[in-house]
């Protein structure tokens, strides 16, 4: 059986996910570090399981291609990722108000900073996308 | 956008999930183009339009905002 490139990827990412959470096991680095191995073999056998999946189910396989390229999903992630970040930056911004007169100046200060390059961050996006279209 | 996709789909005996399989879409894509949810791109409009035999505007019924 021929490993395609990416069932390939997806077990060195197994692999490694498996040596960090053994070597946090070990003590030989802390729990940080074994969080994100464990994440990064959880998330790499899941992508094994529907590769496997993917090429024992035909059907199956066509299905999450149509979704994949299907427009109205892009068009309805575009909205969420939209409306998400209008609702972040507004989150942000009542937070930084509110937490300011109640003595987290800091936190207030650091909220306002995530603000500003969130909206910067999108000013330049748009150029970049004005310019491209 | 209004259209006619559920009358031409229901006049040849398709299903919404039959059609979604030859246009190459989701049925719930279907669902919400038939229900004037979801305006297609142009190249979506073009593949329903020429899978029905007719032009885009004979499918979808565009109408001028007062």
């Amino acid at each position: 059986m021929t490993m395609s490139r990416k069932n390939l990827i997806y077990m060195a990412e197994l692999l490694i996910g498996i040596v960090v959470v053994v070597l946090g096991c070990l003590e030989y680095v802390d729990s940080y570090w074994s969080g994100i191995g464990g994440a990064l073999a959880g998330v790499a056998a899941i992508r094994l399981v529907m590769a496997v999946r993917y090429a024992r189910d035909p059907a199956y396989a066509r299905k999450v291609e149509v979704q994949s390229s299907d427009e109205r999903i892009a068009f309805v992630a575009g909205r969420s990722a939209d409306m998400a970040f209008r609702l972040s930056i507004l989150g942000l911004a009542l937070l930084a108000i509110v937490l300011r007169p109640l003595g987290y100046a800091d936190v207030s200060r650091t909220l306002g900073l995530v603000m500003c390059a969130e909206t910067t961050l999108y000013w330049v996006t748009y150029l970049v996308m004005s310019r491209k279209y | 956008m209004q259209n006619r996709i559920a009358k031409l789909r229901s006049s040849q005996g398709l299903t919404q999930q039959g059609l979604a399989d030859e246009i190459g879409v989701s049925r719930q894509t279907i669902i919400s183009l038939e229900r004037g949810r979801y305006n297609p791109s142009i190249f979506l409009a073009h593949k329903i339009a020429a899978r029905f035999g007719l032009t885009i505007e004979e499918v979808f019924i565009f109408k001028e905002e007062e």
